[in-house]
């Protein structure tokens, strides 16, 4: 639950770098690196009581993305237009899934808990 | 199963409504810093009014940079060539042209009402007569070919007797009729029209 909710903000933070970075999606690497980190370890811990697993499951994969694509603006670079679209996407899915994981309980769980 | 859950749907719903809300205000309060003057996509207006605007303002501008540059000096003498004068002078023309036009316009809307009273108080005088035509119009709409000729110069209305004739009943109806109610009230008109048919 709290790794989610901070997953939220975390995913926001990382649309409004790419937004606002100027150029847009010129946000600081290092930034980028230790946000997609932090997605992962939160999902991580939201993983051990959320009643579905997927959404957790894809906050991992896209910060694996982040992550990657850090490596490569540290190694290679990369456009600041790529970067954009994928940071804003991103962190936009993170934190869809993320309040997706906090408002949803199973129908069987509710009606366990209302009986 | 999951996916036969509504509730599934509508955390699913709610959670992309929010996100995307918040993330186009972002967008829209970026978008607005960069469509300002001054931002990345519109440049100040020292460098919009210095000829930009208008094909006067770039005949200005040309002619000022013809006379001496980009100066203060060739700027006030550019206010005195004869093609800057004569685009003010044209466009002075035409303003007045526009007001003329304009005021016509709101002289013919403000007195709308003041016409469609003697149009109805035709109908109900051919009603009246027994006029066996359509009475869905007034006789004076009935024969646009005579009076068309009448306004093309071939015999004005007013030398047109039965023309002449005509007008004066309307207007002597619709003087009555105007007297009879009280008011000019033109819905009211149309509503009683059909209604004593």
């Amino acid at each position: 639950m709290i790794g989610n909710l901070l997953n939220i903000l975390v995913g926001l933070w990382l649309a409004y770098s790419a937004i606002f970075a100027n150029p847009a999606g010129a946000m600081n690497n290092v930034a980028l690196a230790a946000g997609a980190i932090a997605v992962i370890v939160f999902a991580v811990w939201a993983r051990q009581t959320d009643p579905l697993r997927w959404q957790s499951g894809t906050n991992i994969v896209l910060a694996a993305v982040l992550l990657v694509l850090a490596v490569l603006r540290w190694l290679i670079g990369v456009a600041p237009l790529v970067s954009f679209w994928i940071i804003l996407l991103a962190g936009i899915a993170i934190a869809i899934a993320s309040i997706w994981s906090v408002l949803y309980r199973p129908a069987t769980a509710r009606t366990a808990a209302s009986s | 199963m999951v996916f036969e859950d509504p509730a599934f749907w509508r955390a699913g719903a709610i959670s992309t409504i929010t996100v995307m809300t918040i993330v186009l205000i972002m967008l829209t309060i970026d978008s607005l810093a960069a469509i300002s003057p001054g931002g990345s996509h519109v440049p100040p207006y020292t460098i919009i009014n210095r000829g930009a605007l208008l094909v006067s303002g770039f005949v200005q501008a040309f002619v000022e940079r013809a006379i001496g540059g980009s100066t203060l000096e060739a700027f006030i003498s550019g206010q005195e060539n004869a093609w800057f004068v004569d685009g003010m002078v044209g466009r002075f023309l035409l303003a007045i042209v526009f007001t003329a036009g304009f005021v016509v316009l709101v002289w013919d809307v403000v007195t709308l009402g003041r016409r469609a009273p003697a149009i109805a108080a035709v109908r109900l005088r051919n009603e009246r007569s027994g006029d066996p035509r359509d009475r869905s119009a007034p006789r004076t709409l009935r024969s646009p070919r005579r009076h068309l000729g009448s306004a093309l110069g071939a015999r004005p209305v007013s030398q047109d007797p039965q023309s002449r004739a005509l007008c004066r009943g309307c207007l002597r109806t619709a003087r009555s009729g105007r007297a009879h109610h009280h008011l000019m009230d033109t819905a009211r008109l149309r509503l009683e029209v059909p209604s004593r048919r």
